[in-house]
C-alpha cells in the first residue's frame, strides 16, 4: 500500500504544479539561466544566419550576412499594423538599449522583419520604426523570400486573416526574438514573449562579445 | 359604473413612475474603470487600450463593446500565443468576462480594446474619451491617456520594471 501511495502522491503534486503553471497568463515565466549563465532559451539546433538581401526602412538593400557579420544580432518578425505584441516587444528593446552604454549597443543589431510586406513598404516601416531606437532596422522584401527565411529559421509561417469589410486584416507572427551570436553568426537563443527588460539587458551585455567570452 | 377620479389616475401614474425609477436603481452600476491608457501608436491605423476594470459586484458582468470618436471601429481582442510560438489576435465576440468579486485587467500581450481606423492622430499626452458597454452595468465613459510608446510596462505581463532601472551600467 505504502509502495504505491508515494508515487501517486508525487504524481498528484506534479499535476497540481502543472495546473498552477497553466494559470499563468500574460507572458512567459521568468527566464532561468542555463549552465552558460544565459537567460535566453537555447535553441535545440543553432541555425545559420540566412543568406538573403532584404530592403531596409530607408529603401536601401540590406544584405543580412554582410550587414551583421560577427555582431550580436536580434531578429523579431512582426508587422506594423499590429497594436499589441509587436510594438511592446520593440518598446521593451528600446528601453533595454536606453539602459546599456553605447559601447555595448553600438555592437548589437536589432532587426524588425515584416511578416506583412504587402502593407509594410519601406515608407510604412519608416513610420513604425520612428517610435523606437533609431539604430533599429525595419526590413521588408518579397513575401516568398520572407516566408523562406522564417522556414529556414524554424519559425512558424505568417498566418493571414481574411480581410474585413474595410480591407483590414491581422497577421499571426512568431512571438519570440531570436539572437544570433557574434561567434558563429548562428541563432542560438530565443527570447519568448514576456521576456523582461532586465533579462534582455543581462544577456545582451553578456553576449555582445560572444558566447565563448560569456562563459562563467 | 363609477367615475375614476383624475386624482386617482395621477396617483397611479406617479406610483408607476416611482416604480420604474426603483427598477432603474436596482440595475447594476458599471464597474469602476481605472488606469485606461493607450501607448502612442507606432502604426498610423491601429491602437490598443489597456485598463483595469474593477469588481462588478456579486453577479459579475461582461464587457460587450466599446466606442470612441477617435476610431472608426472598436473591437475587443485577446493576444494569444499558439503552441508553435505564433502570436495572433482573437476577436472576442462574446465579450470579456468581468469576474464577480475580482474584475479583469486589460494588459499588454493579453486582453485589450483595439481601435481600428484611427481618425485622430494620438500623441503622447493626449486624452480621449472611450465608452465601454457592460451587459449588466450599462455604459460608462472613461478618459484614456495616451502614454509613451516606450517605457512604463515591462515584458508584457511581467512588472519588474523600474526597480531594475537604477544604474547597473557599470560596463
Amino acid at each position: 500500500m505504502t509502495m504505491t501511495a508515494r508515487p501517486l502522491a508525487l504524481a498528484l503534486a506534479g499535476l497540481g504544479l502543472l495546473l498552477l503553471a497553466g494559470c499563468e497568463t500574460g507572458g512567459a515565466d521568468a527566464l532561468e539561466a542555463g549552465q552558460d549563465g544565459i537567460l535566453g532559451v537555447p535553441l535545440e539546433e543553432p541555425v545559420a544566419k540566412p543568406d538573403v538581401v532584404l530592403t531596409d526602412h530607408h529603401g536601401e538593400p540590406f544584405d543580412l550576412r554582410a550587414e551583421t557579420d560577427g555582431e550580436l544580432t536580434l531578429a523579431f518578425f512582426g508587422y506594423a499594423s499590429c497594436p499589441d505584441i509587436c510594438p511592446v516587444h520593440m518598446a521593451n528593446l528600446t528601453s533595454v538599449f536606453d539602459r546599456l552604454p553605447s559601447t555595448v549597443t553600438d555592437r548589437i543589431n536589432v532587426l524588425f522583419v515584416t511578416t506583412d510586406p504587402a502593407r509594410d513598404t519601406p515608407e510604412a516601416l519608416e513610420g513604425f520604426m520612428g517610435s523606437f531606437d533609431s539604430d533599429f532596422v525595419g526590413l521588408t522584401g518579397d513575401l516568398d523570400e520572407i516566408v523562406d527565411l522564417m522556414t529556414e529559421l524554424n519559425l512558424p509561417r505568417p498566418v493571414f486573416e481574411e480581410p474585413d469589410d474595410d480591407g483590414f486584416y491581422e497577421v499571426g507572427h512568431p512571438a519570440q526574438v531570436l539572437a544570433f551570436l557574434p561567434d558563429d553568426d548562428h541563432a542560438h537563443y530565443a527570447y519568448p514573449w514576456g521576456t523582461r527588460q532586465s533579462d534582455f539587458t543581462h544577456d545582451l551585455r553578456a553576449l555582445v562579445d560572444g558566447a565563448a567570452a560569456a562563459r562563467p | 359604473m363609477t367615475r375614476v377620479s383624475p386624482w386617482l389616475v395621477a396617483l397611479a401614474l406617479l406610483v408607476a413612475a416611482v416604480g420604474c425609477a426603483d427598477d432603474d436603481a436596482a440595475e447594476a452600476a458599471p464597474p469602476e474603470v481605472t488606469g485606461a491608457e493607450t501607448p502612442e501608436p507606432a502604426a498610423p491605423d491601429v491602437a490598443a487600450v489597456y485598463a483595469t476594470i474593477g469588481d462588478p459586484g456579486p453577479d459579475g458582468d461582461t464587457l460587450v463593446g466599446a466606442s470612441t470618436d477617435v476610431a472608426e471601429r472598436v473591437e475587443l481582442h485577446e493576444s494569444v500565443i499558439d503552441d508553435d510560438g505564433s502570436a495572433r489576435m482573437v476577436e472576442l465576440e462574446d465579450g470579456i468576462d468581468v469576474a464577480a468579486g475580482e474584475g479583469v485587467v486589460l494588459e499588454r500581450g493579453g486582453l485589450h480594446v483595439m481601435l481600428m481606423g484611427l481618425e485622430t492622430e494620438l500623441a503622447e499626452g493626449d486624452r480621449y474619451e472611450l465608452t465601454l458597454e457592460f451587459e449588466r452595468g450599462g455604459e460608462v465613459t472613461v478618459d484614456v491617456d495616451v502614454v509613451p510608446t516606450v517605457g512604463g510596462d515591462d515584458g508584457g505581463g511581467g512588472h519588474d520594471g523600474q526597480d531594475e532601472a537604477h544604474g547597473d551600467d557599470d560596463g
